[in-house]
C-alpha cells in the first residue's frame, strides 16, 4: 500500500526490492562478476605464494644438508672422486677412438658379422613352428635310425618327414631372408656394402639347417680380424695402445684408495644423519607417550624413547682418517700425473685417424692433456685446505644452487641441486628453435602479409593456426619414434660434415627437440610479426611505393624497419612459449643432465625435471623444495620474457 | 632483346640482375612459407600413415575398449580350447585374420550351475564370503554398520590334519571348543632354558641379526647409525649401550643375539641360565565342516587352518531393511553355507547361466597375440580340462586394447574445466567490460591476465598440485591426519559406517579431545582419517583427481577464454546497451537481453578454442589428474549415493589421452607391439583436437563473415 | 501536479528571452551546469530552461555547444559515464527533481525515452523489437504484447509497412523504416517524453521527411525534444526552440521567434549561416 503511495507521489521511485547489508541485486551481480574477475590477480598472488612457500625452506634446508655432507668428510672424498673421473676418462676415450678407427678403416666387412647377427634373428623369429617341426622330424629320425627294431618303412617314412621339414623349412627361411634388407634395421645409421646382401641372406639359411657357422660367416670373420690386426699393427694405433696402458696403470689403486674413503665417509654420514633426526623421532615419541592410555604400549614407547641416540658424534674423530690419508693421496696421485705426462707423449695426432668420430675422441684426449694437470693441483689444494668443522653459510647453498653445474638426485652418497644444467639445457634448446623458427616466421609473415595473394592467404593463415593446435605430446611422439632416427641417419650424409656436431651420435637430442619446438613456435611468432606488419601504417607503403620503390624494397626498407619492435616482441614472446614447453623437452631432449657441449648432445630442461620428478617426491622433502625452487625460476624467467615482450609491444603499438 | 625495348620504353622493368635478386628474395619468402606447411603435413601425414591401418584393423573397437597388456603366448598343440565367444572374437581381432592357426572352430552354449537365493537382514556372514557375494553380483555393496565376536563361525578342512599346540593355546581351544577336540592326543614335554644376562656400558658394534633380535627385549641400546632394510645380515653398525643392564631373554634371543662366535657382541659381565618347561599337544582334526567360537579359530588358523573370516574383527551383521535377491555360482554357494552357521537364507533356487562359448583347435607352436582379460578368460575356462597349454609368454603393457578409458577421462577432464572456465570467464569478461571503471582495480586485473598467459603450464601443474591436490579445502566428518589445517565447524556430523572407518582406516575418537591431540593419537595407530563428531573444514586436497585437473586446466585457459570473451562482448555495439537502457531496462536486464546474446557466437568460437588448448594438454594434468593405469571407468567405482556419489566420483583420478600417449611412448619398453597401438593412440588423439580446431577457425571465419550490425 | 514554472533562481540566467512558455512545463532544468570530467571543466554552464507538454522541442547549435549532453542528462544517460557529474543545478521532470536519491534510472528512463541519431534496432524481428521494452518490464502475457507492438507501430506509422513480416528481422528494413522502428520501441513503453538526439542525420531525405511528418503527429501524445543539426528540420517541425553555444543557452523562444526575429545577435549569425 504504501509502496503504491510513494509511488504515485513519485513517478521515479526506485522501487528496488530487497536488500542485503545495504547491497541491492544490481550492485550484487555486480560484485559477484567483479568477484570473478579478481580471480586473475588471486590465481597470480597464489602461484607466487605457492612456490615461494614451497621453496622458502629449501635453502635453510639445503644448507644444513650441505653442512652434514662437510661434517662427514664426504666433500673431502669427493674431491679425490673427481680426479678418480677424469682420469678415469682418457682410457674409454682411447678405446673409443681405436675402436671406431677400426671400424672405418675396415668399413663394409665391420659390419656384416653384425648385420649377420641381426638378419638371423628376424628369420629366427619368422620360421619357428618351422624349426621346431624341423627339429621333431630330426630326433624322429635320429630315434628310429637308433633304433634297431623299427622297420625299414618306419625309418624311410621317417626320412621322408625329415626332409619335408627341411624343405619347409628352407623355403620359409629362404623367404623371409630375401625379404630382408639393411632398411629393415632399426638403426641404420651406416651404409653396407651392398655386395654383401645376397651371400648374407644365404649364409644365414645355411646355418638354419645345419646349425653350424657357414663358410662365409667364417671366412668374413677371418677377414674381419685380419684386417683388424692389421691396423692394430699400425704404429699409431699401437702407439695409442700403450698410451691407454699408461693411462689405466695406476688407476686401480687409486680407485681403490677413493672407494676405501668414500666407505668411511657413507659411514660417517649415517650416524650424522641418525643424530640430526633423533630430535624429531624424540619429540614423536614423546606425543605418542603422553596421549597413549594402553600400559603396554607407553612401556613400549618409553623403551623406544630410551632407545633414541643422544650423544652428538664426534666429528674429528670420524674425520681423523681423511685428515691421516693426505700423504697417501699426494703420492698416488703423482704418480698417476708422472704416468700421465708420459702416456700423453705418446698419444698420436689427430690427423692421422680416418675416422672422424676418432678424431673427435684425440681432441678431446688432447683437450683433457691441457686441463688435467691443473684440476689435479686444484683438487689437492681443496684437499689440503678442507676443514670438516668449518660451517656451510646459507648464501653457499643459494649460490650452489643457482650457479652449481650438478643436478644429482637419489643419490646414495649426496643430494646435490644445482640449476646450471637445467638452465643451460631450456635456454639451448630454446635458442636453437628461436634461431629456426625465425627466418622461417618472419619470412611467412611477410610472404602472406604483403607478396601472397589473397587465395594463399586464406590457405595458409588457417593452416598456421591449425599447426599450433597441435599438442605438444603428438609433437614428442613425432620427435621420439620418427625423427631422431631421420636425422642421425642423415647426419651421417657427408656433405653435412661441415656441421659443428655432425654427425649426430643419439636419437634424442637438443637438436631433435630444437627442430620440434621450432615448429611449435612459428605460429606464435608468424601471428605476432603478421598483427605487426599489419599495423604498419599504409601511408608508409603508398609513399615508398610512390618513390619507385619494388614491393620487396619496400617491405625490406620501410616496413619492416618500422615493425621491427613488433618483431622482436614476438620473438621474445616465442621464446617464452618454447622456455615453458615441457612434453617435447622432456621426451625428446635426452634427459641427460649435463650441461651440453654442443647442440647434438642429449640434455635436460627445467620443464623436463619438473615433470619427471615431482610426482615421485615427497611433499616437504627437500627434493621437493629444489623443484619448486626450479618452477619459480622458471616462473621468474617466463614472467620476465612476457614483460619484456610486452613492454616492446607496448612502446611499438605507441610508435605507430 | 629486352635492352632495347628498355632502353625506349622508360616505364619498363628494371634490369636484370636487381630482378633477379628481387626474385629470389620472393622466392625466399615463398619458400618460407611453404616449408612449415610442408613440415606439418610431413607429420600428419607420417602419423595418418601409421595410425590408419592400426584403426581398420581394430575398428570400434579401439574406441570401446580399455588399454590392456598384450600377451604373446606360444601355444602348444591343443584340440577343443573353450573360450567364451566374445573373448574369441577379441582374439581374432588381436591377431591378424589369416596368421592365427586355428581350425575346427564351433560355437555351442555352455551352461554353469548357479544358485539364487534371498540373502535375510540379520544374518552373519564372514568378511571373505561378503566380499565374494559383492564380486558376482553386480550392484550389491553392503553398508554394514556392526560385527560379531561372539557367534559361531564355520571352517572346513578338505584332508585330515595334523595340529600341534603349546599349552597355552591348547587350554585356551579346550575351553572354548571342547567338542572339537578329538580324544586321542598326544603330549610331550620339553625343557628350555630363559637367561638372565649382565651387559656392560659402553661403544659396541652390532650385527643386524642381533639388533633384529634385541629390539622386543627390554635392553636400551642406541644405534649410532640405523639399520636400512637392504642391509645385508652380517653387517654391522655402531652402537652405545648408556648404562649397565640386567636383562631376561629366552634362548632364541640368546643365541642370535650373543653367539660368541660372531664378531661384534655385547660384551657379557654375568649369565645366569633359567629353565622353563614347556608342554605341547598333538592331534589329528577329520577333514569336514566344523563350526567354532571366533576366538577358537584364530588359534587354529595359526597351525595353517585356511578361512576366509576375519580374525580380529568378527564377522559382519547383514543389516539390511528387507532381503535382497542374489546369486552364486553352486560351488562357492556351498562353501558359503558351510562356513556361515548364522547365515539366514531364503527361497533358494537352482539355475543355470548360459553363455556362448567358441571351441576350437590350435595348431602346434603357433604364436598368438592375447589381451590380458582374454588370456585370463582362456585360462580360467580351460583351467579343468588343461587343454590349453602355453610354452613362453611375453608381455607387452598397452599393446592390447583400445582407448576408452582415456578418452572417456579426457572429455571428462575438458566438461569440468570448461564448466568452471566459462562460467568464471563470462562473468570475468562482463564484468571488465560492462561493469568495471577504469582505475587501479581493473588495471592489475588486466596485468594479472597477461602475466597469466604466459606462465608456463607446467608450472600451473605445480600449482594445482600444491593448491588443488594438496592444500584445498574440504568439508568433512573425517579430516584427514595429513591435513594442513582442520578447523571444526559444527559438532553435528553423522557416524560413518562401520564398514567405511575400516575401509578408510578411520581412527573414531572416543573421548572429546583437541583436534592435535586426535590427529596424533590417529597417527599413533597408523590411521589415515578421525572422526570426533564434528565437521570439519579440512585444508587436506582433494588428492589427484579429476576435480582437481580440471580446475588447473581451467585457471590455465582462463585467460583466454577472458580475453576472447571480452573482444567478443565488446564487439556488440554501444547502441545495443544505450537503446536498451533508454527503454528503462536494469543494467543487468541490458546485459541479459542486449549485449550477452549477441556475444554468444564469439563465446562460443572461445569456448571451442578453449577445449582444443585443454585436451591438448599433458603438462598440467600430470600430477593432479592423471592416472597411468586405470582397469575400471569412473563411473564404475563410485559406490556412495546421493550427493556424495557425486562428489566421490569427481574425486577419482583418469586416463587422459595426451597421458597414454607419454606413458606409452616415454614410460614403458618399446617393442613392435607397442608401436602400432602408439600411432593408433596419437591418430585419435590428433583427430580430436584437430577437428575441434577446424570448429573453432571455422566458427570465427563463419561468424566474421555473418555478423553485420 | 501543479505548474511550477516560477523558479526562484530563474532571474541570474542570461539573457535567455523567454523562458517561461506557455502551458503546463513538463521538464525545467534550473541553472544547470555539467561535466564530463568530475567538474574540471563544466560542459554546460547554467543552463535554465522549461519543456511544455505536448510540444516539440528543439535544441540547435553548433558541434560542441552540448546539446546532446543536455538531452542525455534528461534521462541520465550520462550516468553511463563515470565521470560524468552535474555540478550545479538540477533538472525537474514532472515535478520531480530526476538526481533525486530515491529517484530510479530505471523508472525515469521508463517516462522519458531516447531515439539515437544512429538507429539501433536489436538483431531481433519487428515484433521481438517493439516488444522489448515491455518484456523487460515483465510483461509476458501474449495479447498485450500484440496489441501494444500495433498500437506502437501505427503510431509510427510503419504498420501498413511491416504489418506482414513482423517476424522477419528488423535489420533488413530501410534506414527510415528501422528509425521509425526505434521511435516505435520508445512508444511502446509509452513515455511521457520522448528525446530524439538528431534522429534524422544518418537518413536520406525522403526518410527524413517520413520521420518528420511522424514528429509532427506525435506531439499530441508526447513532450519531445528533438536535438538537430538542420535549421530548416528545427523550423519545419519544433514549436519552441533553443540555441546553444559553448555550452551555454543562449537564446530560447518560439520557433517563429527564434527564427524571424532573433533577440540575440549570436543568434543571428547562426540562423542566417555567418557560422557554425
Amino acid at each position: 500500500m504504501k509502496k503504491k503511495r510513494q509511488k504515485s507521489e513519485n513517478p521515479f521511485y526506485s522501487g528496488s526490492g530487497f536488500r542485503i547489508f545495504g547491497i541491492g541485486k544490481q550492485e550484487a551481480i555486480k560484485y559477484f562478476f567483479g568477484g570473478n574477475a579478481t580471480i586473475a590477480v588471486i590465481v597470480i598472488a597464489l602461484i607466487i605464494g605457492f612456490l615461494i612457500k614451497e621453496s622458502a625452506t629449501f635453502f635453510p634446508q639445503y644448507r644444513d644438508s650441505l653442512d652434514l655432507y662437510r661434517k662427514s668428510g664426504q666433500e673431502f672424498v669427493s674431491f679425490s672422486d673427481e680426479q678418480l673421473t677424469a682420469q678415469k676418462k682418457l682410457p674409454s676415450l682411447v678405446t673409443q677412438a681405436r675402436v671406431n678407427e677400426i671400424e672405418e678403416r675396415l668399413g663394409a666387412i665391420y659390419r656384416v658379422s653384425s648385420v649377420h647377427s641381426d638378419f638371423k634373428t628376424k628369420v629366427l623369429k619368422n620360421t619357428s613352428s618351422e624349426r621346431k617341426a624341423y627339429k621333431r622330424a630330426k630326433s624322429r629320425l635320429e630315434s628310429t635310425q637308433a633304433n634297431q627294431s623299427s622297420s625299414a618303412d618306419e625309418k624311410e617314412e621317417a626320412q621322408d618327414d625329415y626332409e619335408a621339414a627341411r624343405e619347409a623349412l628352407r623355403i620359409t627361411a629362404q623367404k623371409t631372408a630375401d625379404s630382408l634388407d639393411y632398411g629393415d634395421l632399426k638403426t641404420r645409421s651406416w651404409a653396407t656394402d651392398d655386395k654383401y646382401l645376397t651371400p648374407i641372406r644365404n649364409s644365414i639359411v645355411e646355418n638354419l639347417l645345419t646349425g653350424e657357422q657357414t663358410a662365409f660367416l667364417k671366412e668374413i670373420i677371418a677377414e674381419e680380424t685380419k684386417l683388424a690386426e692389421e691396423v692394430n699393427q699400425l704404429d699409431f694405433i699401437r702407439n695409442l695402445s700403450k698410451a691407454k696402458d699408461g693411462f689405466s696403470e695406476h688407476l686401480p689403486t687409486f680407485e681403490k684408495f677413493v672407494v676405501g674413503m668414500a666407505e668411511i665417509a657413507t659411514q660417517n654420514k649415517a650416524q650424522a644423519i641418525n643424530f640430526v633426526t633423533a630430535k624429531k623421532r624424540k619429540d614423536a615419541l614423546k606425543a605418542k607417550l603422553e596421549i597413549t592410555n594402553n600400559e603396554e604400549t607407553k612401556i613400549r614407547t618409553e623403551l623406544e624413547l630410551k632407545r633414541v641416540l643422544d650423544i652428538e658424534p664426534d666429528y674429528a674423530e670420524l674425520n681423523k682418517p681423511f685428515y691421516g690419508s693426505l700423504d697417501k693421496h699426494l703420492e698416488l696421485t703423482n704418480r698417476l700425473q708422472k704416468q700421465n705426462r708420459e702416456a700423453f707423449t705418446i698419444v698420436p695426432s689427430a690427423s692421422e685417424f680416418e675416422s672422424k668420430i676418432a678424431r673427435k675422441k684425440i681432441k678431446e684426449i688432447k683437450e683433457i692433456e691441457n686441463s688435467i694437470d691443473e684440476l689435479f693441483t686444484e683438487k689437492r689444494k681443496q684437499i689440503e685446505s678442507w676443514n670438516h668443522s668449518k660451517p656451510f653459510t646459507l648464501s653457499e647453498a643459494i649460490t650452489g644452487f643457482f650457479f652449481g653445474t650438478k643436478w644429482i638426485t637419489n643419490s646414495s652418497w649426496q643430494d646435490i641441486y644445482g640449476l646450471v644444467p637445467l638452465l643451460t639445457g631450456s635456454l639451448a634448446v630454446a635458442i636453437i628453435a628461436v634461431l629456426i623458427a625465425i627466418p622461417f616466421s618472419v619470412g611467412g609473415a611477410i610472404y602472406v602479409n604483403r607478396l601472397s595473394t589473397p587465395t594463399e592467404r586464406q590457405i595458409i593463415k588457417p593452416f598456421i593456426e591449425f599447426i599450433e593446435a597441435i599438442p605438444s605430446i603428438v609433437l614428442a611422439f613425432f620427435g621420439v619414434v620418427v625423427l631422431g632416427t631421420v636425422i642421425q641417419e642423415y647426419s651421417q650424409l657427408p656433405w653435412f660434415s661441415w656441421i659443428p656436431g655432425f654427425p649426430v651420435e643419439g636419437r634424442l637430442t637438443i637438436l631433435n627437440a630444437g627442430l620440434l619446438l621450432a615448429l611449435m613456435s612459428v605460429p606464435t611468432i608468424f601471428t605476432l610479426c603478421e598483427d605487426a606488419l599489419n599495423n604498419v601504417p599504409s601511408s608508409y607503403r603508398d609513399a615508398s611505393l610512390a618513390l619507385g620503390a619494388t614491393k620487396l624494397q619496400t617491405v625490406t626498407k620501410v616496413v619492416l624497419p618500422s615493425c621491427a619492435s613488433g618483431i622482436i616482441a614476438a620473438v621474445l614472446l616465442g621464446f617464452g612459449r618454447i622456455i615453458g614447453e615441457t612434453m617435447v623437452v622432456l621426451l625428446v631432449m635426452g634427459g641427460r643432465i649435463a650441461i651440453p657441449k654442443s647442440f647434438t648432445d642429449p640434455a635436460h630442461s627445467m620443464t623436463g625435471i619438473l615433470a619427471q620428478e615431482i610426482g615421485e617426491v615427497d611433499q616437504g622433502s627437500l627434493h621437493w623444495g629444489a623443484l619448486f625452487m626450479v618452477g619459480f625460476a622458471l616462473f621468474v624467467i617466463a614472467l620476465t620474457l612476457n614483460y619484456v615482450s610486452q613492454r616492446v609491444l607496448k612502446k611499438f603499438t605507441k610508435h605507430s | 632483346m629486352s635492352e632495347k625495348v628498355s632502353n625506349n620504353n622508360p616505364f619498363c622493368q628494371s634490369k636484370g640482375g636487381k630482378r633477379y635478386r628481387e626474385k629470389l628474395q620472393k622466392a625466399f619468402f615463398c619458400f618460407a612459407t611453404y616449408f612449415v606447411l610442408l613440415c606439418a603435413s610431413v607429420i600428419f601425414g607420417k602419423i595418418i600413415y601409421e595410425g590408419t591401418p592400426v584403426l581398420w584393423r581394430m575398428g570400434t573397437d579401439f574406441l570401446t575398449q580399455k588399454p590392456q597388456t598384450l600377451a604373446v603366448v606360444e601355444a602348444i598343440e591343443s584340440d577343443s580350447i573353450e573360450i567364451p565367444t566374445e573373448n574369441f572374437d577379441n582374439i581374432l581381432r588381436s591377431n591378424d585374420d589369416d596368421a592365427l592357426p586355428i581350425d575346427n572352430v564351433e560355437e555351442f552354449e555352455k551352461s554353469f550351475p548357479y544358485k539364487r537365493f534371498n540373502l535375510m537382514p540379520g544374518s552373519i556372514i564372514g568378511e571373505g564370503y561378503l566380499k565374494n557375494l559383492e564380486q558376482q553380483n553386480e550392484g550389491f555393496f553392503l553398508i554394514y554398520t556392526e560385527r560379531d565376536t561372539e557367534s559361531h563361525v564355520g571352517f572346513s578342512i578338505d584332508q585330515e590334519k595334523s595340529l600341534t599346540l603349546k599349552s597355552p593355546d591348547f587350554e585356551k581351544l579346550k575351553s572354548l571348543t571342547p567338542d572339537l577336540i578329538p580324544e586321542k592326543i598326544t603330549q610331550r614335554h620339553i625343557t628350555l632354558n630363559d637367561f638372565k644376562l649382565t651387559i656392560a656400558q659402553g661403544d659396541y658394534n652390532i650385527s643386524k641379526t642381533a639388533h633384529d633380535a634385541l629390539l622386543p627385549t627390554s635392553l636400551v641400546f642406541q644405534m649410532r647409525e640405523g639399520f636400512a632394510d637392504d642391509d645385508p645380515e652380517s653387517s654391522q653398525k655402531p652402537a652405545i649401550i648408556p648404562s649397565t643392564q640386567i636383562i631376561t631373554v629366552d634362548s632364541n634371543v640368546f643365541f642370535t643375539a650373543f653367539d660368541e662366535d660372531e664378531e661384534g657382541t655385547l660384551a657379557l659381565q654375568a649369565q645366569e641360565e633359567l629353565p622353563q618347561k614347556t608342554t605341547f599337544y598333538d592331534f589329528k582334526l577329520a577333514a569336514g565342516n566344523y563350526s567354532a567360537p571366533l576366538a577358537a579359530l584364530s588359534i587354529l588358523a595359526k597351525t595353517g587352518i585356511a578361512t576366509q573370516h576375519n580374525l580380529t574383527r568378527g564377522s559382519i551383521i547383514v543389516n539390511l531393511d528387507e532381503p535382497v535377491e542374489l546369486e552364486l555360482s553352486s560351488s562357492d554357494y556351498e562353501n558359503l553355507v558351510a562356513n556361515n552357521p548364522k547365515l539366514q537364507l531364503s527361497a533358494i533356487a537352482d539355475f543355470a547361466k548360459k553363455a556362448d562359448f567358441t571351441r576350437f583347435s590350435l595348431a602346434q607352436d603357433a604364436e598368438i597375440r592375447i589381451d590380458s582379460e582374454d588370456l585370463e578368460a582362456l585360462n580360467q575356462a580351460n583351467e579343468k580340462s588343461g587343454n590349453f597349454k602355453t610354452n613362453s609368454k611375453n608381455t607387452h603393457s598397452y599393446a592390447g586394447g583400445g582407448i576408452l578409458g582415456p578418452i572417456v577421462g579426457t572429455a571428462l577432464l575438458v566438461i569440468i574445466c570448461m564448466i568452471i572456465a566459462l562460467f568464471t570467464g563470462i562473468a570475468a569478461a562482463t564484468f571488465l567490460n560492462e561493469y568495471a571503471r577504469k582505475g587501479a582495480f581493473t588495471k592489475s586485473i588486466r596485468l594479472a591476465m597477461l602475466n597469466l598467459a604466459g606462465v608456463p603450464s607446467i608450472v600451473f601443474g605445480l600449482f594445482g598440485l600444491g593448491l588443488f591436490v594438496m592444500l584445498a579445502p574440504s568439508l568433512t566428518s573425517t579430516p584427514h591426519t595429513e591435513s594442513k589445517l582442520s578447523i571444526p565447524l559444527v559438532p553435528l556430523a553423522s557416524t560413518p559406517q562401520l564398514r567405511i572407518i575400516e575401509e578408510k582406516e578411520i581412527h573414531m575418537v572416543k573421548h572429546k579431545v583437541s583436534t592435535s591431540e586426535a590427529i596424533v593419537a590417529a597417527k599413533s595407530e597408523s590411521m589415515k582419517y578421525f572422526h570426533d563428531g564434528w565437521t570439519y573444514l579440512s585444508f587436506q586436497g582433494w588428492g589427484t583427481c579429476m576435480l582437481a585437473g580440471g580446475f588447473t586446466l581451467a585457471i590455465m585457459v582462463l585467460p583466454v577464454i577472458i580475453t576472447s570473451c571480452e573482444e567478443s562482448l565488446r564487439a556488440v555495439p554501444m547502441g545495443f546497451r544505450e537503446a536498451s537502457l533508454a527503454l528503462g531496462a536494469t543494467k543487468w536486464q541490458s546485459i541479459r537481453t542486449a549485449v550477452l546474446p549477441y556475444a554468444l557466437p564469439g563465446i562460443l568460437t572461445a569456448s571451442v578454442l578453449g577445449i582444443t588448448r585443454v585436451a591438448g594438454e599433458t603438462a598440467p594434468i600430470m600430477f593432479t589428474a592423471a592416472a597411468a593405469e586405470r582397469s575400471d571407468m569412473p563411473w564404475e567405482a563410485v559406490q556412495a549415493t546421493g550427493f556424495s556419489a557425486f562428489i566421490e566420483f569427481l574425486q577419482q583420478s583418469v586416463q587422459a589421452l595426451p597421458y597414454h600417449i607419454y606413458t606409452v611412448a616415454g614410460r614403458i619398453p618399446q617393442s613392435e607391439y607397442t608401436e602400432p597401438m602408439q600411432y593408433g593412440s596419437v591418430l585419435v588423439f590428433m583427430l580430436i583436437v584437430m577437428s575441434l580446431a577446424t570448429v573453432s577457425i571455422w566458427l570465427r571465419l563463419h561468424f566474421r563473415k555473418k555478423i553485420k550490425w | 501536479m501543479q505548474d511550477t514554472a516560477q523558479s526562484p533562481n530563474q532571474q541570474d540566467v542570461n539573457s535567455t528571452s523567454n523562458t517561461k512558455p506557455e502551458g503546463k512545463s513538463m521538464i525545467e532544468i534550473d541553472d544547470l551546469s555539467f561535466s564530463y570530467d568530475q567538474g574540471k571543466t563544466n560542459t554546460l554552464r547554467n543552463i535554465t530552461l522549461n519543456v511544455p507538454e505536448k510540444q516539440v522541442t528543439s535544441f540547435i547549435g553548433p558541434s560542441g555547444c552540448g546539446k546532446s549532453t543536455l538531452l542525455r542528462c534528461l534521462n541520465r544517460m550520462n550516468d553511463l559515464v563515470e565521470t560524468s557529474r552535474i555540478t550545479t543545478g538540477q533538472i525537474r521532470i514532472m515535478d520531480q527533481d530526476i538526481n533525486a536519491k530515491n529517484v530510479s534510472a530505471i523508472e525515469l528512463r521508463k517516462q522519458v525515452g531516447m531515439v539515437f541519431q544512429k538507429y539501433n534496432p536489436f538483431p531481433k524481428s519487428i515484433y521481438d523489437n517493439v516488444a522489448y521494452g515491455l518484456r523487460i518490464q515483465g510483461i509476458k502475457k501474449k495479447a498485450i504484447l500484440e496489441e501494444a507492438v500495433e498500437k506502437s507501430l501505427r503510431g509510427a506509422a510503419l504498420w501498413d509497412e511491416v504489418k506482414d513480416r513482423l517476424k522477419d528481422s528488423a535489420l533488413g528494413l530501410s534506414g527510415g523504416q528501422q528509425q521509425r522502428l526505434c521511435i516505435a520501441r520508445t512508444m511502446a513503453v509509452k513515455p511521457k517524453v520522448i528525446l530524439m538526439d538528431e534522429p534524422c542525420s544518418a537518413l536520406d531525405p525522403i526518410a527524413t521527411a517520413k520521420v518528420e511528418e511522424l514528429i509532427t503527429e506525435l506531439r499530441q501524445d508526447f513532450t519531445i525534444v528533438i536535438v538537430t543539426h538542420s535549421m530548416q528540420q528545427a523550423s519545419r517541425i519544433s514549436d519552441r526552440t533553443a540555441f546553444f553555444y559553448l555550452g551555454e543557452l543562449i537564446e530560447y523562444d518560439t520557433t517563429e521567434q527564434i527564427f524571424t526575429n532573433p533577440s540575440i545577435k549570436q543568434t543571428e549569425d547562426y540562423i542566417s549561416g555567418r557560422f557554425g
